[in-house]
């Protein structure tokens, strides 16, 4: 599954980042890459972007749609 | 008391780089020591270039420089990369880090990277009152002594620990104390070990060391890829194979593989330095942040705003109408029993443009600057960027294209200077030929002062959402023509922040200094000069050459062509001249549809030389000549058909 598929509330960890390097590195700077969990707080009207709330400090990051898709998260196991 | 001054004559002085991610307040340490200078608000991006001051402090005047934002060394857009080449240049004597306190884990990672450099190097805490209300303490004792940085806390916005903190800095740079180089696990050295075992003479750079560069190369950076590669083949063949054993050793991917060791060392620090209780409730803060981020609540809160404006604008314009109705009605009675000849006119036409900038323009002017800076500095327009990029991205802009947009609606100029923000020249493209259409707050002043007040609400509104239209309609038919690829928008979202009543005040100040100084002056004398030019009946040349498209096109008296031709130069000299070229009062002499048509072709047409100017120098002539057409093109077009349909 990838972030698009969560619902609202839901928290994940990232277990893959596709796409290339200047893509990885972007997503690296806002705090997104492999082992990061996040919660999904909210999605903007009109398909717009997701609202992620990064778990461990709190910071938040509007992520669109098109990259959203290439970041494979995985439900923890309790 | 301020202890810094500005400094006078240049010598040998030293250089002081703010450096740090996006909105951790760098600006704002900037303006609290160098008077207050440049923009600040709460999104990340408000910054694009870099500004500099001379200041002396303590007797030590020092050059201090304040960067854009980036996230990380290796580059992106146009901003990221000012910061970058500055920082590689070796000009730097000491770099302030600047980080938000209350985001430090993810802020390290960027404070690492500097730390490599080996540049002396003292770290902001920026925000602690943020924080600590999250029950975040740091141990700065311990930093320094894990970093050799010292770490000190600072509140930008109250000035609070500003001065010590660059006591420090000066004292490190001039006893050229360097950071310890941050250490990686036995892998990642031994790998670098072998780097510059071979590291090729031919690679040796003046201000950096080979160890940061090798470690560049491990992270892929291009620019020092290629130099390696021209340098040495064979050791840019080295360098990419360590890289890639080192990957499949820990099953990481190859670009992200010396991050991840780096992300190792920052947590290893954080965990050393930090400690978590809990904090202050933040119940308040959440609900009034769910509201605002919900459709509704955000388009409540959009509405009830841009209403609270308009009204005391309205109020506003009574007040000082009030006060200046008498004085100037006597001036211009003292002057019209002078007679009439040259020197009275040039009288008549200076007290005109007096009265016009104070009376007409700072009313509708002041409000909108205040709402300007508290939507900045609340957190708001991050919070209406998340609800309208699904919007925008269906009519093909970019996410990110929301913040110039935004800033749009202040002043063209910098909202197209913010356009370096974006990633590609296509997105950059669509966003500079789009910001033109947007209101600025000139536009806006024309608005309220005709739509609003001959009009109504309704016609003001519709005047703001048709330069949005137009922008959204221009961005749609060039996002189909040019095709890219549109992976969306990513950016922070800051937490809702109370404005500060003192930086709030200087931010108004330092926009209204620009009407005061620049924009009144202009408007007074266009005044005297188009009284001079009316007295000889020279207008009549510009008013008859424009008449095809002012009475042609529009059905307006030809003497609205003055007006419309001064307002190329500034918007609202269109507004300051009305009164002047037609010869009395506007609401008398025009129609209510002659209005609409006069706002409705000035909401649209040719941006303003300033305006111009920037598409120019940021796109080039064509992007200049082509926005000035477009823009002239969609006014006549519009205003055209409005002089021909019965709305009113």
């Amino acid at each position: 599954m990838t972030l698009l598929d969560l619902k609202c509330g839901e928290t994940v960890k990232v277990k893959t980042v596709g796409g290339g390097k200047a893509l990885l590195e972007r997503l690296r700077g806002f705090g997104v890459f492999v082992g990061r969990r996040f919660r999904l707080v909210k999605c903007g009207p009109f398909a717009g972007p997701l609202l992620l709330e990064d778990a461990a400090n709190g910071a938040r990051v509007l992520l669109g749609r098109g990259m959203a898709g290439k970041v494979e998260v995985e439900r923890e196991s309790l | 008391m301020n202890p810094f001054e500005p400094a006078r004559g240049r010598g040998h002085e030293l250089v002081i780089a703010l450096a740090g991610q996006p909105n951790c307040g760098k600006s704002t340490i900037f303006n609290t020591v160098g008077g207050f200078k440049v923009n600040t608000a709460n999104f990340a991006g408000t910054s694009v270039s870099y500004a500099e001051t001379t200041v002396c402090f303590h007797g030590r005047t020092f050059r201090l420089i304040d960067l854009p934002g980036t996230y990380s060394i290796s580059s992106f857009d146009l901003a990221e990369k000012v910061t970058r080449d500055f920082l590689l240049s070796g000009q730097v004597d000491v770099i302030i880090s600047v980080a938000d306190a209350s985001l430090l884990s993810r802020s390290l990672e960027f404070t690492l990277q500097l730390q490599e450099m080996g540049v002396p190097m003292v770290l902001a805490l920026n925000m602690i009152d943020e924080a600590h209300r999250k029950g975040m303490q740091f141990d700065v004792e311990r930093f320094r002594e894990l970093t050799g940085v010292a770490a000190l806390e600072v509140t930008a916005v109250q000035g609070k620990g500003i001065p010590e903190l660059f006591a420090e800095a000066i004292r490190l740079a001039e006893a050229d104390y360097r950071p310890i180089l941050p250490q990686y696990d036995r892998d990642v050295e031994q790998c670098l070990a072998g780097i510059l075992g071979r590291y090729p003479a031919a690679l040796a750079t003046p201000n950096l060391s080979p160890r940061f560069v090798a470690i560049r190369l491990l992270e892929m950076d291009e620019h020092f890829g290629r130099l390696a590669r021209e340098a040495d083949p064979a050791f840019a063949d080295f360098v990419d194979d360590q890289r890639r054993q080192l990957a499949e050793l820990h099953g990481w991917p190859e670009a992200g593989v010396l991050a991840s060791h780096r992300h190792a060392v920052v947590l290893d620090l954080y965990e050393q330095i930090a400690t978590h209780r809990r904090g202050s409730s933040e119940g308040l803060r959440e609900r009034v942040d769910a509201f605002i981020t919900s459709p509704l609540g955000g388009l409540a809160t959009l509405a009830v705003s841009l209403l609270a404006m308009f009204y005391s604008a309205f109020w506003l314009g009574d007040v000082i109408s009030g006060w200046l109705e008498g004085p100037f009605a006597r001036l211009s009675g003292a002057i019209l029993a002078l007679g009439a000849g040259p020197f009275e006119s040039i009288l008549m036409g200076l007290a005109q443009g007096v009265e016009a900038g104070a009376g007409i323009i700072l009313p509708y002017l002041i409000p909108l600057l205040v709402l300007l800076a508290l939507y900045e500095d609340t957190g708001f327009l991050p919070r209406l960027a998340f609800l309208l990029d699904g919007l925008l991205h269906r009519v093909g802009l970019h996410g990110k294209s929301i913040v110039p947009l935004i800033i749009g609606y202040g002043c063209n100029v910098p909202a197209i200077m913010a356009t370096r923000n974006l990633d590609n020249w296509r997105d950059r493209m669509i966003a500079m030929l789009a910001i033109p259409f947007i209101t600025c707050s000139a536009r806006t002043v024309v608005i309220l002062a005709l739509a609003g007040k001959y009009l109504g609400a309704g016609w003001t509104a519709f005047m703001y959402l048709l330069g949005l239209a137009g922008a959204m309609l221009l961005a749609f038919a060039l996002s189909r023509t040019k095709a890219g690829s549109l992976l969306g928008v990513i950016m922070d979202m800051p937490p809702l922040r109370r404005p500060y009543p003192g930086i709030i005040v200087k931010k108004i100040w330092l926009r209204l200094r620009e009407f005061l100084v620049v924009a009144w002056p202009v408007i007074a004398i266009a005044s005297v000069v188009l009284s001079v030019l009316s007295f000889y009946g020279f207008d009549r040349y510009v008013n008859a050459a424009l008449a095809p498209l002012t009475s042609g096109v529009m059905h307006l008296p030809a003497s609205t062509g003055i007006a419309l031709f001064l307002g190329v130069f500034r918007k609202e000299l269109a507004l300051a001249i009305l009164g002047t070229a037609l010869g009395g009062d506007i609401g008398a002499v025009l129609s209510h549809q002659q209005i609409l048509v006069l706002v409705v072709f000035t909401t649209l047409y040719i941006p303003c030389l300033a305006t111009l100017a920037a598409l120019w120098k940021e796109g080039g002539w064509k992007t200049c000549l082509a926005s000035a057409a477009l823009n002239l093109l969609a006014a006549l077009a519009v205003a055209g058909l409005f002089a021909r349909l019965a709305l009113i």
